[in-house]
């Protein structure tokens, strides 16, 4: 009898270690930190407030990013007008298709270098990259679903609760959540391995063409498309007048007539990727775009005050800005398979 | 309330042009409760439903509740949150980033009106239109106050301006109107 007892304890004591031994679980995910590229200022503090990266959130916010049926219809994915090969851009479209053969009403901007961001979209609309991904979840002309909805298919998938787990400690599949885990991924492309980053660190050089749009690029773009980050982040109007969308830029959010067809300044690495050019991809190819500012007409009213002052280029100084910009072109990180679905 | 009459979902009263208004939505953000422990909490008020929020007062004698109506400009700015500002409460602008912090729908059986939506918010300068609310308490022992909004005292500012969607200077001027549409019914004890 005793006996008996005895061995009932060893075995409840080798059960129970050995249930203790699997079930503690300790929630440590890995950090991710944001690398901030030679000569880079610092990342938007903001964004990691709350939200540091992990990998485990990374791949989180990955799968998210990639999943279609995210979307009303099942059709349309952030992936969708944010292409990798296009530098998260839409790949030769002035507009991108959204739910229901819908087109949105805006070029889709590269996806790159957010983290030095202040406020996202043409138009500065939104004040936090965790904010971002809330608008095309529900734009009519995106991916058209609720967040209710949202929320629901998350819950419904099984992969993503024990991703939700590991990437924040718990299972709650929520809306802040779903956005931190976006923008852990979204945060992350980074890209500043363009030949002008390795030329500036000594590694490559310029042709002599190259050189020579480069001096061009300092006297007459870099005022507002200011490096390393090829922008200032500022908002202009850079005269090419209102689209037949009447698309009015930073006006449509501010209702203030002094905001009137301003429009984020975009940042000009990858633009080897990102054609067709401006907020309504009106411009392709690239020399274009250059002859718009050349040929602008700078008595407009509101015109930013850097292009009150003429460009004058002839078509061989062009030739040689074009062929510059193109240096900023990062192939590699439209190649990176950490960004692959 | 309107003017006496205690509103509900889908209750119905006759405005001054005698039109007759079925109200389906009436809510707002409600901060900053001088009466609270924890000052920077946040509530979305159902104004539709008697006694939608119950919040206690620490302290003896207060001469005055005051709140913010509305969300602070710092909030707006912090990428999503959980429970009252969770988005999902739909009372957050997802194409403009920043909360409504008060919306009323609202069905008039007036033909030329279009449908009633008031979605008011806005946190930065010029059309910041947050409101802060002082309202000061009769009697001698203060530590219990019902406080009502009289859609009455603001049907004007709807007749005016029916549908609001974004931020704008009437968005503000609405909200001042607001401000003077709140009063304590009572406080006792």
């Amino acid at each position: 009898m005793k006996n008996k007892v005895a061995l009932h304890i060893i075995v409840l004591v080798l059960i129970a270690s050995s249930f203790i031994g699997s079930s503690v679980w300790e929630y440590k995910p890995t950090p991710m930190p944001l690398q901030t590229p030679k000569g880079f200022p610092a990342p938007n503090a903001a964004i990691f407030k709350n939200n540091p990266i992990t990998k485990e959130g990374f791949a989180l916010g990955k799968k998210l990013f990639y999943d279609f049926t995210l979307s009303k219809d099942s059709q349309v994915s952030c992936a969708s007008c944010h292409q990798q090969y296009a530098s998260f851009s839409t790949y030769d479209h002035d507009f991108s298709h959204g739910i229901n053969d819908t087109h949105t009403y805006r070029n889709a901007p590269a996806l790159i270098n957010l983290a030095w961001m202040k406020s996202w979209h043409w138009d500065g609309a939104i004040n936090h990259l965790a904010n971002q991904p809330l608008a095309p979840f529900t734009a009519k002309d995106e991916m058209g679903e609720t967040l209710a909805n949202i929320v629901q298919k998350v819950k419904s998938n099984k992969d993503y609760a024990p991703m939700f787990v590991k990437a924040f400690g718990n299972a709650n599949i929520n809306i802040p959540n779903i956005s931190k885990a976006i923008t852990q991924f979204t945060a992350s492309l980074v890209s500043a391995n363009s030949r002008y980053d390795k030329i500036m660190q000594g590694q490559d050089k310029f042709a002599k063409a190259e050189a020579e749009g480069y001096t061009i690029f300092m006297a007459n773009c870099n005022g507002c498309h200011t490096a390393p980050l090829f922008t200032n982040n500022q908002f202009a109007n850079n005269g090419i007048g209102l689209n037949n969308k009447n698309d009015k830029g930073v006006m449509n959010i501010t209702q203030l007539v002094k905001d009137s067809l301003q429009f984020k300044i975009p940042t000009l690495r990858n633009l080897g990727l990102t054609m067709p050019f401006m907020h309504d991809g009106r411009f392709n190819p690239l020399s274009s775009v250059v002859d718009h500012y050349t040929n602008l007409d700078t008595s407009q009213r509101n015109l930013h005050p850097l292009l009150k002052k003429k460009i004058i280029l002839n078509s061989k100084q062009k030739e040689q800005l074009v062929l510059f910009l193109y240096t900023l072109t990062d192939t590699s990180f439209a190649k990176n398979k950490l960004y692959y679905r | 309330m309107y003017d006496t009459a205690t509103l509900q979902q889908n209750s119905k009263f006759v405005d001054a042009n005698g039109d007759t208004i079925t109200i389906t939505k009436l809510q707002c953000y409600i901060s900053n409760v001088n009466w609270h422990s924890h000052k920077k909490e946040v509530y979305l008020v159902n104004l539709l439903q008697a006694n939608s929020i119950e919040i206690h007062n620490p302290y003896k004698n207060s001469k005055s509740l005051h709140f913010t109506l509305g969300v602070d400009s710092l909030l707006n700015c912090s990428g999503p949150q959980t429970g009252a500002l969770d988005p999902l409460n739909n009372m957050f602008w997802t194409w403009h980033s920043g909360y409504i912090f008060f919306k009323l729908e609202a069905i008039s059986s007036n033909k030329n009106m279009r449908k009633i939506e008031q979605h008011i918010g806005g946190y930065k300068t010029p059309y910041n239109a947050i409101q802060q609310l002082n309202l000061p308490l009769q009697g001698a022992i203060r530590n219990s106050a019902t406080i009502v909004f009289d859609l009455k005292k603001y049907w004007p500012t709807v007749l005016q301006k029916p549908v609001i969607g974004a931020p704008s200077s009437f968005a503000v001027a609405a909200s001042q109107m607001l401000s003077n549409s709140f009063y304590i019914l009572k406080n006792e004890k």
